[in-house]
């Protein structure tokens, strides 16, 4: 049996874990977010990494063209290294309308075969349950750059 | 927390409960049965004075379900899978203010206990690591909400 318990704060969901492990159940912490974007690709080397920052610079520029929808105007692209592969995020916020255009996006440059590693079941199973999750075990930074999207408007 | 029972005639009772650190789970349920009592001797209008024999006898017909509603709500409160509960029966729902609520319910359960060291130490083992990560700090935390992914 699996289960996915959901916490407003990550004490809390310490909490749950800490309860879970002692009743015996194996479990991880994931962070998820509706309004950031987390890819995931099942591998570590530099062609991988490679696909997985030409996609996020693709996706800040559909954020860019789409400034009004963003939150933030500023904000990071970091790949994060797990012991499942790498994965990518932006960390600008997005309205529901521009997060829905850019999985729309990767999900039909997946289906077409021009994104290769990024995987597949993560985004579909993202526009399924519409939230992403990050899995926080074993993390570790490994690539890092600013980003502004608001300046082709001039906000 | 707040408490609610769902009668199956549609009657909905909720209480709002602040549980006292060191507490059993038994004092919940009598205080909740107490309520509840309470509650349908003011409703039901009795004509003659309500004797402590009357009172013990509504108490003891709430006691028969309660304690096993209770227990079921508080455990899915707390973590576990959804559990099933007859809708021919009353149901009960648990929902917690915060998390020193969690902890004083979780302790009073019985089942675990909560080792306040060993729960400092997992989140000082997160917290600083997610910092360094970036994924927490300034006004980004208030985007993410987190997740327990597990099975038995």
């Amino acid at each position: 049996m699996s289960f996915r318990i959901n916490s407003p704060s990550l004490r809390q969901a310490l909490i749950n874990y800490y309860i879970m492990e002692k009743r015996g159940y194996k479990g991880i912490i994931g962070i998820s977010s509706r309004n950031l974007i987390f890819l995931d690709v099942d591998g570590k080397d530099e062609e991988q990494k490679q696909e997985l920052i030409s996609v996020l610079n693709a996706i800040v520029k559909i954020i860019a063209e789409n400034s009004q929808y963003a939150i933030k105007c500023t904000g990071k692209i970091i790949i994060y290294e797990t012991n499942g592969g790498l994965h990518g995020i932006i960390t600008i916020p997005l309205t529901r309308f521009l997060w829905m255009k850019i999985y729309n996006f990767l999900s039909k440059e997946i289906h077409e075969g021009r994104i290769k590693y990024i995987d597949v079941r993560h985004v579909d199973f993202s526009i399924k349950r519409g939230y992403t999750t990050l899995r926080l075990n074993h993390i570790a930074k490994l690539y890092e750059k600013d980003v502004e999207v608001c300046s082709q408007h001039g906000e | 927390m707040k408490i609610v029972i769902s009668f199956p005639d549609g009657h909905i009772v909720d209480f709002d409960y602040t549980p006292i650190s060191g507490m059993s789970i038994d004092k919940l349920i009598e205080d909740i049965a107490d309520e509840l009592t309470e509650r349908y001797l003011r409703l039901a209008e009795f004509r003659k004075p309500v004797t402590s024999e009357t009172r013990r006898k509504v108490k003891l017909g709430y006691m028969t379900w309660l304690p096993a509603k209770l227990y079921s709500a508080i455990s899915e409160a707390l973590t576990l899978e959804p559990i099933a509960q007859s809708k021919k029966s009353p149901q009960a729902y648990v929902e917690f203010d915060n998390e020193k609520e969690m902890e004083i319910i979780a302790e009073s359960m019985g089942e675990v206990k909560i080792v306040k060291e060993e729960l400092e130490k997992l989140i000082d083992e997160y917290t600083p690591d997610l910092m360094e990560l970036d994924l927490i700090g300034e006004d980004l935390d208030k985007y993410f909400f987190y997740q327990v992914i597990g099975r038995k």
